[in-house]
């Protein structure tokens, strides 16, 4: 029998070499593996900094490239994931800006299949006897809130002067803006296999702790301060529009765990949103009839991911293209009543302040 | 021919110091990673900003 300072050598070092081996494994399969917590954690490594805007707490850093969940992203000049644009609007064009968090950004999804670019495709193909030029700004960052796309607009997004605003909204949107649970200067986030235990360990709290499950936790966001946050950011992106003179729509995009129409859990939250927007002149297009006949499994980048995928990105493109065309690019008179039955199912929600 | 039957034997009886830890550790990911693809997105609050 060795001594045991020689055991416990072996065993120490026996450690040292799986954690090492796993560290290798996780960096070296990193992108074939997707692991969902990983892949969030390298894009925020990679590609986002702190902003001195505390508004906006994180932003793009310029001119980045990273491979997540198995896709190239690459970020633009000016922190956003698409081509370069000018400030200045090219005559003869209608510049649609998409706001949004990682739905709009396209997590998991490859550039061209993400619904602005596949947006900004169709209305230059079937609007094209206008003789006008389309572009659609990708101005999704992930993990944003809907304060955190407003006010990206207030400081940075006017500059490239919209004719349309798209606010692509999810449940989330009305987290409150919290600083990072893992410290960015923490030795432990420049490991993979830090990262990975970290994140599982989470997850095994939140999955024997049962509020952890998704669906309470997206119902309480709608008891607490992020959701107030949220209206008094639909009000001030309402705002913007009438002193700017650009048009909006909301886009609601639906969790895709259980789409189902008759199933789907937050019809109730989706009313309660589409009735603030309305309240402030801003007209809603719910994405949930558009993907509630179609298995979840089909729409989401993996297992366990829910973010839309690409096919979900052109349902989504298909649904905003034809709702822009039948309302004249949402340059219509505004009428919040009549929005209702845009697809929205949404019956005006009583006590819901604006 | 000999030594080497030595050391196999010496590390086959030892096995448990240096063997079993690290499959451990390794089983451990493993599981981990099983639960965390297959629990779904839940933990997506705990942002990394």
């Amino acid at each position: 029998v060795p001594s045991l300072p020689a055991r416990a050598a072996a065993v120490a070092a026996s450690v040292l070499v799986a954690a090492l081996a796993v560290e290798v494994g996780l960096r070296a399969l990193g992108s074939r593996l997707a692991i969902y917590d990983v892949e969030m954690w390298k894009y925020a490594r990679d590609l986002k900094r702190l902003s001195a805007n505390p508004r906006l707490r994180h932003v793009h850093r310029p001119e980045r490239r990273a491979r997540l969940m198995g896709v190239e992203v690459a970020i633009n000049a000016r922190g956003l994931r698409d081509h370069d644009y000018p400030y200045a609007k090219p005559p003869g064009t209608y510049r649609v800006i998409a706001l949004g968090d990682s739905i709009t950004f396209g997590w998991g999804v490859p550039f061209e299949e993400t619904y602005p670019k596949r947006l900004e495709r169709l209305l230059n193909e079937r609007l094209a006897a206008r003789g006008r030029r389309y572009e659609v700004l990708n101005a999704g960052v992930g993990n944003w809130n809907t304060v955190q796309e407003v006010e990206w607009l207030r400081s940075e997004g006017l500059r490239y002067q919209p004719d349309l605003v798209l606010l692509g909204y999810f449940l989330n949107d009305a987290e409150p803006i919290v600083a990072p649970a893992l410290d960015p200067a923490s030795p432990v986030y420049r490991s993979h296999l830090a990262v990975f235990l970290w994140t599982s360990w989470s997850k095994l709290r939140l999955l024997v702790d049962d509020t952890g499950h998704y669906r309470a936790y997206y119902r309480d966001l709608y008891a607490g301060e992020g959701w107030d946050a949220c209206r008094r950011a639909f009000a001030d992106l309402a705002r913007l529009a009438a002193e700017h003179r650009f048009a909006t729509l909301a886009v609601l995009f639906p969790d895709l765990h259980d789409v189902g129409e008759e199933r789907y859990p937050f019809r109730d939250i989706h009313a309660r949103v589409v009735a603030v927007a309305h309240r402030h002149g801003i007209r809603t297009l719910d994405l949930l009839p558009t993907y509630a006949s179609r298995p979840s499994r089909a729409l989401v980048v993996a297992r366990d991911d829910a973010h839309p995928n690409g096919h979900a990105h052109g349902l989504a493109a298909e649904a905003i293209y034809g709702w822009l065309a039948a309302h004249e690019l949402g340059e219509g008179s505004a009428a919040p009543a009549a929005a209702a039955g845009e697809g929205s199912a949404a019956p005006a929600v009583a006590g819901e302040r604006s | 021919v000999r030594r080497v039957r030595r050391v196999a034997a010496r590390l086959g009886h030892t096995k448990r110091y240096w063997l079993l830890p690290a499959l451990l550790v390794l089983g451990l990911c493993a599981v981990l990673y099983l639960i965390a693809a297959g629990s779904g997105d839940e933990a997506f609050q705990y942002v990394l900003y």
